[in-house]
């Protein structure tokens, strides 16, 4: 009985209506299928002096330390404006670590966002346990070959089904969401708000900063097409705090600040 | 109710502070009072619980504490905030509570800081987790080892509703198992170590596990360069964040027997 009820209450058309009705809303849609792999959408610069690091580890020996198993992967890497550059393909021997570096030729100069999906033989008792493998790792960021700043995964935002196709789960509401920072952007004038966009569909988000005294100091709408990166630069304009207002359940990005010395980046 | 700390520092030109916010992040998630309400400090004194209201906070508003700031008798303590509406004695035990419970996490900004640069990580401790005596298996590829330049440190952050110092070692394995070393660790305390004696063995693999059946706690890795003009901070996820909906915390336990055994 209690299977049922989660059956229907936790299809994706129930997730829209339970985020309609403002009743239990939920972050994420279901994916289509138990063996379907999940992943973050990932930023990543090569822009200037800017470089990027992914610490790729083979998941299954986290998940599944008994099965001794090679990890597949692929990583599908978008620019900026939404185009797909490349899919690059690793093997992960049992409990493998690696470092991939977005040093390619045809990545140097550019930015964007990238998704890590692993495919594997042995699930297990994932399937027994509705559970899907999520990338959701470390990416490192430095600038002027200085130190590496880490960030993990934010959200779960796509899956890919067997046909290599990418579809988001992040879902929706009829309604705006307003996403309200838990911090301030006063200890620095010069910061980069990052937002991203896993899914098919355009997003459109309104960005609400303040200063100091919550003065509504700038106001404004950005469009995101599909797989598209959106940076916004705030720089002497004594803001102190922002609210994202969108369709997306949970619009939360990656914050940059800019220091005297270095630079500091996270999910705000 | 969520906990924050402050990471603080054995270089003295590194500041601590914590960015309270007295707002959920998504009103939709949250169906409880929005408020004003305390800020409450909460440390151990003579074996016992102690705490106090630093300040009241309106509804909407938002709050940096520095360590610094505190007053004198607190600076060498190690201190959790939190907020509550509740008025409780001065020897009151950490409040266990859902007010701050929210979806996202109700979280504060926790940073480490100089004139000069700044890394924090948004951060939170749920009281949920004060009454269980939990283990920690945390998996961490983010020190940088290569460069002499560079300084890396593990604080494991515990808290417990009993207020005893208790100590506990974490044990720092290759992704053979082998043991490299052992880290003395306490209870109720921001442990902080100086990784540098790392640097001696292979980082081939990229990852070192830290681990402890005795207690858990949030851990977190710090790394800067010797002049502190560069910092990083960023903690772990829970064996949980490697999947996506269902049971998770099979896994969980099971990852954590693997690295047991």
């Amino acid at each position: 009985m209690y299977n049922i009820k989660k059956k229907i209450t936790s299809n994706n058309f129930s997730i829209y209506l339970r985020n309609f009705l403002s009743i239990r809303p939920s972050i994420y849609n279901n994916s289509k299928n138990i063996r379907e792999s999940v992943s973050d959408f990932f930023y990543w610069d090569q822009t200037d002096d800017n470089e990027t690091k992914f610490i790729l580890t083979n998941i299954c020996s986290h998940v599944l330390p008994e099965i001794n198993q090679n990890d597949n992967v692929s990583i599908f890497i978008y620019n900026y404006n939404g185009k797909f550059i490349k899919e690059k393909k690793f093997t992960l021997s049992p409990f493998e670590t690696i470092e991939v570096y977005f040093n390619d030729p045809d990545l140097i100069g550019k930015s964007g966002s990238f998704f890590v999906f692993h495919k594997f033989k042995e699930f297990g008792k994932l399937i027994a346990n509705n559970c899907h493998i999520a990338e959701r790792g470390y990416s490192g960021f430095r600038q002027n070959k200085g130190l590496w700043n880490f960030v993990h995964g934010n959200h779960y935002a796509a899956a890919i089904n067997n046909n290599n196709k990418i579809y988001s789960l992040i879902s929706k509401n009829f309604f705006k969401t307003t996403y309200k920072m838990q911090l301030s952007t006063q200890d620095t004038d010069n910061f980069s708000v990052i937002f991203n966009n896993p899914s098919k569909d355009n997003i459109n988000i309104i960005l609400f900063s303040y200063d100091k005294s919550k003065n509504l100091k700038i106001k404004k709408k950005l469009n995101i097409r599909p797989f598209c990166t959106e940076v916004t630069n705030f720089k002497n304009q004594s803001i102190s705090y922002l609210e994202i207002k969108s369709n997306i359940m949970m619009c939360r990005p990656l914050i940059k600040k800019y220091y005297k010395t270095y630079f500091d980046i996270f999910h705000c | 109710m969520n906990y924050f700390f402050f990471l603080d520092h054995p270089d003295k030109d590194l500041k601590s502070s914590v960015e309270i916010c007295n707002y959920e992040p998504i009103s939709n998630f949250y169906n409880k009072p929005q408020d004003k309400k305390n800020i409450y400090i909460f440390y151990i004194e003579s074996g016992s619980w102690k705490n106090e209201i630093i300040e009241e906070i309106d509804y909407g508003d938002r709050k940096i504490i520095e360590k610094n700031d505190l007053p004198n008798f607190l600076k060498n303590k190690n201190i959790f905030i939190s907020l509550s509406s509740r008025k409780i004695k001065s020897n009151h035990s950490p409040i266990i509570d859902n007010s701050l419970d929210s979806t996202p996490a109700w979280r504060s900004n926790i940073k480490i800081f100089n004139n000069n640069s700044s890394c924090s990580y948004q951060g939170e401790l749920p009281s949920s987790l004060l009454n269980k005596k939990l283990s920690l298996v945390s998996c961490s590829p983010f020190l940088q080892l290569d460069n002499d330049n560079f300084q890396n440190y593990f604080y494991l952050v515990n808290m417990y509703k009993e207020p005893i110092i208790e100590k506990f070692s974490v044990d720092i394995l290759d992704s053979n198992k082998n043991i490299l070393k052992q880290l003395t660790c306490y209870t109720n305390t921001i442990n902080c170590h100086d990784l540098t004696f790392l640097k001696e063995f292979n980082y081939k693999n990229k990852m070192f596990v830290f681990r402890s059946q005795s207690y858990g706690g949030i851990p977190i890795y710090f790394s800067k360069s010797s002049d502190n003009s560069q910092m990083s901070l960023e903690h772990t996820h829970p064996p949980t964040e490697y999947l996506f909906s269902g049971n998770r915390m099979f896994f969980q336990k099971r990852k954590k027997s693997h690295w047991f055994e």
